[in-house]
């Protein structure tokens, strides 16, 4: 899976946003804050991985076990995919 | 082709209804524009679909009028300007920005501020203003033509002190507001349906205004301390 292509990634008054962009801010409004593993999360996101995948690099970053990170994970993935956000 | 000078940009609008130019009046100038917009019948049609509440009488000169902001919003980032929803004043020659939802008491508040100072407040914008940063780095809050219902317009630039959050309130009551707090309700009140390269800018204009005006929520009655209160936080004593 993959995110979407479209949105744009800034930093605004410290905080990370992803903001959609062209075609693809007339079928999403809104933006997206990212924030703690979000931010790894959504950058493992711009090639197409594996929820395992994405979990082996929040374990590279993150002193947390694989349990926690899974968890992350699959709750961060399933937002994205309910918003229609995810390719594949 | 109409010319009207905002922000300190010479602007060239295309239109076809006579409303836009009735509209524009205080700003027309002549001179070589720095950008132009052209209004397509597409552009009128979206503004229809995109209202919320279509008020009264609605003509296709109105219509035109808010896709002519529309377009010349998209253009701004490249300019180190953007439009911002907000009611701005103007206390002794510095500005103030003021955001709310609809219904909040926006109005109110600005009309207190009237009877609390008397001439030393007056309005800039009720609606659309548009914030342009200057090459010494400072942030100018412009009059534009879209100045909202109570057609709160003059055709001025003035320093942006601070921009305050508005909310109801039992008491009036003010937090001051770091760039993180500050950063989504600042981002909500900005254009930002646009191609990447847009959004990109604007959303790097956005950073610089927070890490430049004082940033504030203030809760809110409908009474005049309320802007007694709010001139304490935004000026001190």
């Amino acid at each position: 899976m993959k995110i979407v292509p479209g949105f744009v990634v800034r930093e605004v008054g410290g905080k990370t946003f992803a903001v959609a962009t062209g075609a693809l801010a007339k079928k999403f409004h809104g933006m997206i804050t990212l924030a703690g593993s979000g931010k790894e999360i959504w950058e493992a996101l711009q090639e197409d991985v594996t929820e395992e995948q994405i979990v082996d690099k929040l374990l590279d970053v993150y002193d947390v076990d694989r349990e926690t990170a899974a968890r992350d994970v699959s709750a961060f993935v399933s937002k994205l995919r309910e918003a229609g956000l995810l390719l594949g | 082709m109409l010319i009207v000078g905002i922000a300190g940009l010479v602007i060239g609008i295309e239109h076809r209804y006579p409303y836009l130019a009735k509209h524009c009046t205080a700003y027309q100038t002549d001179g070589t524009p720095d950008f132009t917009v052209t209004v397509t019948d597409k552009m009128i049609e979206d503004e229809l679909a995109r209202a919320e509440t279509i008020p009264e009488g609605v003509t296709p000169g109105y219509l035109e009028s808010l896709a002519v902001a529309r377009a010349i919003a998209h253009r701004l980032p490249g300019y180190d300007a953007f439009l911002f929803h907000a009611a701005v004043i103007e206390y002794k020659g510095e500005a103030i920005a003021f955001t709310a939802p609809s219904g909040t008491g926006k109005s109110t508040h600005i009309k207190n501020w009237k009877r609390a100072f008397g001439a030393d407040v007056d309005i800039v914008n009720g609606d659309k203003p548009i914030l342009r940063f200057g090459s010494d780095g400072t942030l100018t809050a412009y009059g534009t033509p879209w100045a909202g219902k109570e057609g709160w317009s003059r055709n001025v630039g003035r320093p942006l002190k601070a921009v305050v959050f508005l909310e109801r309130g039992k008491e009036d009551r003010v937090v001051p507001l770091s760039p993180a707090d500050a950063a989504l309700p600042v981002m909500n009140q900005i254009l930002l349906e646009s191609d990447p390269e847009t959004v990109a800018e604007t959303l790097a204009l956005a950073d610089r205004m927070l890490g430049t005006v004082g940033l504030f929520r203030l809760a809110c009655t409908p009474d005049v301390g309320s802007a007694l209160v709010a001139k304490q936080a935004v000026f001190g004593k």
